[in-house]
């Protein structure tokens, strides 16, 4: 139920929901920003992932929820493989500590359909998001990073990202390591 | 499967067979609910108005609700109105429109059309001479014999349902197979209990079931639409993912269009 989706498969996922959507909501246009792995595997960078994160909006419309619910049922996928699992932690972060101005970058679009527009998180959010989520045991996260190939600035914004959300030492020791395994060096982690 | 077109096409041919048993002069020969089972005449007015084409039957049926508006449970039409998609009910709305003229007030606000009605189809009385008489429909078609028996309510529907070989297994499935409130079914079927129609089981005392279910439901009028619309997918895995669970015995006309337009 939860096998890997690659670059096109995500794109054909994508396109059945519109497809549903334009069946049963004619006219109406719908627009996701996503993060995570799906992100990357539409940047090339990474192979596949078996979800599709979206970022915004923070709540998936009603109807995209139904449409992904179908499209799982149609090609066998988990129930949250478009999730806006993220979104909420954004919010959780937009409480906590605020988010920096570039998660209103965009990176691409991608015109899955006429009625369904999907644009990819800007990369610095990417790799703040992807630092937020990464740990020495986390191997995925790490290796996504590793793809993304960040330059120290991009390291250290995203570090102060993540401790600006969890202060606590173990984040922070977790952090540094993490940092380290990316060519990075103790002072891009503070 | 079939296109859409073809799907919509074939339901207009067998929602005109329903009509004859409501008494429209139809050369077709009316259903026998006894083999095929009951029809629900909100279901199949809302169904006709969504999907027939032919502008004489719609006109007819326009005239037949006039004639008839008393024999209508206009609380079940609203709510049958209200569940459709939005797209449908546009399309309802552009159907009536040409007839709305002819529509009694309380049945045109039932279908939410513009216009306010009033029962002015002066110039259908002539064919409204040709529809069967009441007793003669009643005959043919349960529901609205029980309406003229118990009054057009919940009440004659919920005993129509109880007259057939397959029930639904619960107070809420017959609310929703009827587009009832679920606390006016269970009150209902506490009155019949009471009074010794039924037993506390929901079964007649004292009569056999002569239907086999529901032909024509208020569950048709929701599935159909899934139907014609899974045909609109291009991709096959979608399309089954979107076809609807059916159950037979209460939605015969949705079992034996999806047969069709799946064979």
């Amino acid at each position: 139920m939860n096998a890997s989706m690659s670059r096109p498969v995500i794109l054909e996922n994508l396109r059945l929901v519109a497809q549903w959507l334009e069946i049963k909501h004619a006219g109406r246009r719908f627009e996701i920003v996503i993060a995570g792995g799906a992100a990357l595997a539409l940047l090339g960078t990474k192979e596949g992932t078996i979800d599709v994160d979206v970022v915004h909006p923070e709540r998936l419309p009603a109807e995209m929820v139904e449409a992904a619910q179908v499209v799982a049922k149609a090609k066998g996928l988990g129930p949250e493989w478009l999730s806006s699992g993220v979104a909420r932690l954004l919010e959780l972060v937009a409480q906590r500590s605020g988010v920096p101005a570039y998660f209103g970058a965009r990176e691409r679009r991608v015109d899955v359909a006429p009625n369904l527009t999907v644009w990819v998180l800007g990369r610095q959010a990417l790799i703040s998001l992807k630092l937020l989520a990464a740990t020495p045991s986390a191997r995925k996260h790490v290796d996504d990073l590793t793809a993304l190939r960040p330059s120290a600035s991009e390291l250290q914004e995203g570090a102060r990202f993540v401790r600006a959300y969890d202060p606590s030492q173990p984040t922070g020791e977790d952090l540094a390591r993490v940092v380290r395994e990316l060519g990075g060096s103790d002072d891009d982690s503070h | 499967m079939m296109t859409p077109t073809d799907i919509e096409g074939l339901v207009a041919q067998r929602l005109a067979t329903a009509w004859p048993g409501f008494g429209l002069p139809l050369p077709s020969r009316p259903i026998v609910e006894q083999d095929r089972g009951l029809v629900d005449p909100e279901a199949l007015i809302i169904l006709t108005l969504l999907f027939v084409r032919d502008a004489r039957l719609l006109s007819d049926v326009a005239e037949w609700l006039r004639v008839n508006g008393d024999l209508l449970v206009h609380q079940k039409l609203a709510t049958l109105r209200r569940g459709l998609p939005q797209s449908q009910r546009d399309r309802l709305h552009a159907n009536l429109d040409a007839h709305a003229a002819a529509l009694s007030r309380s049945v045109a606000r039932a279908l939410g059309t513009g216009s306010r009605g009033g029962g002015a189809g002066l110039a259908r009385r002539g064919r409204e001479s040709r529809f069967a008489p009441r007793q003669q429909v009643a005959k043919l078609t349960r529901m609205l014999g029980n309406r003229l028996f118990f009054g057009a309510g919940f009440r004659a529907d919920v005993v129509s349902v109880l007259e057939c070989h397959v029930r639904p297994s619960s107070g809420r499935e017959l609310a929703r197979l009827l587009a009832a409130n679920p606390s006016t079914v269970s009150r209902i079927l506490a009155d019949l209990a009471a009074c010794g129609f039924v037993d506390n089981k929901g079964r007649m005392i004292g009569h056999q079931p002569a239907f086999p279910g529901v032909f024509i439901s208020c569950t048709t009028a929701r599935h159909l639409g899934a139907i014609i619309d899974a045909a609109r997918a291009t991709d096959p895995d979608l399309r089954r993912a979107m076809l609807p669970t059916l159950e037979p015995e209460f939605d015969g006309l949705g079992a034996a269009v999806l047969a069709s337009a799946t064979s």
